[in-house]
């Protein structure tokens, strides 16, 4: 069994935390602008590029501040999206997940997110920047295994906690991967910006590399693997329809089954390597095909946040809730036996759904 | 009776639109399995010694607070167990104090300690107690007596045995003694370190179990029990400081422990969700083993979904009480309902569902409306009543 290590992440030089919360949108779209000068632009001028074109950069769309756009820039050259000649930035074509990335449209200054084809280009670069796998991706992997590629990640990784402790100085985080016992803390401020609030911004919400969520309110959040981004089409797809069907293989021989949320998401996200999002759509297609045999059962809302002292942490805390439109934060599901998915009901994609039976 | 529920053979509608809690006019009646494991509980923790505190977990609608008010109004009063009931007690520990002896009122809890008192009063005082309560209370409230009545009022306090602590019984005899001048509690009474508190700081768990010896010595129960209902919805719509969150789940531990002490046969009944009652026993561990005990079968009381049996047996019993019986009409059926269960599964397996559903059923009838009502009917009213569950989609998280 692997020894456990400990290791602070605040051995580092400063300089070594430069990830920040950045939109990797705003980065393809900066990316994109910059190739069409292939002699390259200096800073001032890239900064100049984005607001004069209004290149939108920040949820709020307000023209970005010099900071800002510093961190832009930072991001793009840390993550050799951008190469440095002398004074001037350019793209860099020797790699080809740049490459990929300018053959992908960018997003609209409206659209907040990356396009699916362009997660995976993103994710390559951010996965072969050493700082970025030593601070982040290499906690999820087993010891012999490095996060190197985008593929090693999604398959290979395991289920990585963090825990935020309060002392009297100050607050740490800690991370802890239970597979190889490999633990790391950070404690100053700017590492937990730049691992905290960056890497894993970056890994969970901008590109699918991972999900989290907190088991109980208070305890640890676990942050697992992926194996494909969040799909963004409304369609029903097959993952939806196979975690329907790992759901329905999960009930027991009464009329009733009671699952709780948190144990579906351990079962049928963590272990599978889904997001989240899709056991919400599996529970959305049975209450839409079986509305009468299916029971959503809500929680206090006070009571699910109770030990949350912060709107983030409140988010957080709430991501283990299913919950519909306007809805209550439903905690558990009350699935009827007669619910039934047949196999011919997946055809290429196309899903055909049978009628609901009577009631 | 008007012409509609003449037709349906009822005298009244005998389902509530809102279907919370108990029915205004039929009987109490559990499902009989549930009715008989809680009965199994009660005489369990009736017979032994220890902590006597009983969760029921289940999802909203199934019954939580039916059960609780089942206990409060039928099987504690058999069983001389002075029951009272709280309805989300707050976050503070005197939160609870505070609604406990509101509920009773200040002039009957004074009431109890002067008579609990009046037989162990020291013998050159006996003359203050010899003209009844009325008489006592209009001596206290001459000017300049109300302190030469507290002194012995709380020695006599302290021979009753309802507390050792001196402190405690002062505050005690204060109850009695100030109140012409104050005939109600105000919360502040409750607080400690407040201006003229009758809570003594630190030892408000003291407090608490003298107030409880006092009620059921005064009223003369073998026990007192605290039913608490919706512990999860904590009567605070913003956010928790982690200070208030702990003081929420300590209040609860406090009161448990209360229940330990050998000197108050005290029971605590408490009704949470599934996910409140996993969330607590997560957030406090050591009070997740005064829940589970010995084993969480004998502490916990979950309710399951009503099957379809169960649904009949709740409609038949408040059909029956509504039956128009000077007509002659049978009890036996469940007329204007159909005798089959034509309910959707998530209808019938859910009794507030159930009963909202029946109310609206016969409160839509009309002359037109075809008898017995028909699955179709049925139907239409469980869509009106239920439409987001066929609409909604999740939020992402």
């Amino acid at each position: 069994m692997a020894q456990p290590q400990h290791r602070s992440k605040d051995n580092l030089q400063q300089s070594e935390y430069w990830m920040r919360t950045v939109s990797f949108a705003g980065l393809h779209r900066i990316l994109k602008a910059v190739a069409d000068f292939p002699g390259g632009l200096r800073a001032s001028e890239i900064n100049n590029l984005v607001l004069e074109n209004h290149i939108s950069l920040t949820q709020r769309n307000s023209p970005p501040s010099l900071t800002t756009l510093y961190h832009y820039r930072n991001t793009l050259l840390h993550l050799r999206a951008l190469k440095r000649d002398g004074r001037m930035l350019q793209v860099n074509y020797d790699d080809p997940d740049v490459c990929e990335l300018l053959h992908q449209p960018a997003p609209d200054n409206e659209d907040q997110s990356l396009c699916n084809a362009a997660k995976d280009p993103f994710a390559a670069l951010a996965l072969k920047n050493e700082q970025c796998r030593s601070l982040f991706f290499d906690l999820f992997m087993p010891l012999d295994i490095s996060s190197g590629t985008v593929s090693n990640f999604r398959q290979k990784g395991v289920p990585v906690k963090w825990t935020r402790h309060h002392s009297s100085h100050a607050g740490k985080v800690v991370f802890e991967n239970n597979t190889t016992g490999y633990t790391a803390r950070c404690v100053s401020p700017v590492s937990v910006t730049a691992i905290l609030y960056g890497l894993r911004y970056w890994a969970r919400d901008e590109l699918g590399l991972i999900d989290e969520y907190c088991q109980q309110a208070g305890s640890d959040t676990i942050m697992f693997p992926l194996s494909h981004p969040e799909p963004f089409s409304t369609e029903i797809d097959s993952p939806v329809l196979r975690t329907v069907r790992l759901l329905l293989s999960l009930r027991t021989s009464g009329e009733w089954t009671l699952f709780s949320i948190s144990d579906l998401i351990a079962r049928c996200c963590v272990e599978q390597r889904q997001p989240i999002s899709v056991l919400f759509r599996a529970i959305d297609w049975i209450l839409k095909k079986w509305p009468n045999h299916i029971l959503l059962i809500p929680t206090s809302r006070a009571l699910a946040t109770l030990t949350a002292t912060s709107p983030q942490r409140e988010n957080l805390e709430l991501r283990r809730y299913y919950r519909t439109s306007n809805g209550p934060y439903i905690s558990h599901i009350r699935i009827h036996q007669e619910i039934t998915i047949k196999p011919q009901e997946v055809t290429n994609n196309h899903v055909q759904y049978s009628e609901k039976t009577p009631a | 009776m008007s012409n509609i529920l003449k037709k349906l053979r009822l005298d009244f509608n005998p389902f509530e639109p809102a279907a919370t809690g108990a029915p205004l006019q039929a009987k109490l009646s559990p499902p009989m399995e549930l009715e008989s494991r809680m009965e199994e509980l009660l005489d369990l923790h009736q017979t032994g010694s220890g902590v006597k505190a009983i969760v029921i977990v289940g999802e909203y609608g199934t019954g939580k607070t039916c059960l609780l008010q089942w206990l409060h109004s039928e099987v504690f009063p058999d069983r001389q167990i002075k029951s009272f009931y709280f309805d989300n007690p707050g976050v503070q520990f005197y939160d609870l104090a505070n609604m406990l002896l509101r509920t009773i009122g200040r002039k009957d809890f004074a009431k109890f300690i002067w008579e609990l008192a009046g037989s162990h009063v020291p013998s050159h005082q006996t003359s203050l107690f010899e003209k009844g309560y009325e008489a006592y209370l209009s001596s206290s409230s001459r000017p300049g007596r109300q302190q030469d009545m507290t002194s012995p009022l709380q020695e006599a306090i302290i021979n009753a045995d309802v507390t050792t602590d001196e402190q405690i019984a002062h505050c005690l005899a204060r109850i009695v003694t100030e109140i012409v001048k104050k005939p109600y509690f105000e919360y502040r009474d409750f607080i400690p370190r407040q201006s003229g508190s009758m809570v003594p700081e630190g030892e408000e768990a003291r407090y608490f179990r003298a107030i409880l010896k006092t009620i059921s010595q005064g009223m003369g129960a073998k026990a007192v029990a605290f039913l608490i209902d919706e512990f999860e919805e904590i009567g605070l719509q913003k956010r928790l400081t982690r200070r208030a969150a702990h003081d929420y789940l300590a209040t609860l531990k406090r009161l448990i422990n209360l229940a330990q002490s050998e000197q108050v046969d005290f029971w605590i009944v408490m009704s949470m969700t599934l996910d409140a009652y996993y969330t607590t026993i997560n957030l406090d561990p050591a009070l997740g083993e005064r829940f589970s005990g010995p084993s969480e079968q004998e502490q916990v009381l979950r309710i399951e979904p009503l099957g379809p049996n169960d649904a009949l047996n709740l409609m038949q019993s408040r059909i029956n009480a509504a039956r128009a019986k000077e007509m002659g009409e049978s009890t036996e059926d469940l007329f204007p309902f159909p005798d089959d269960i034509v309910f959707r599964p998530n209808t019938y397996s859910n009794p507030r569902r159930l009963v909202k559903t029946c109310f609206r059923a016969i409160a839509q009838a009309d002359a037109n409306v075809q008898l017995p009502f028909t699955e179709d009917y049925i139907h239409k009213i469980e869509d009106e009543l239920y439409p987001d569950s066929t609409t909604s989609e999740n939020m992402q998280p």
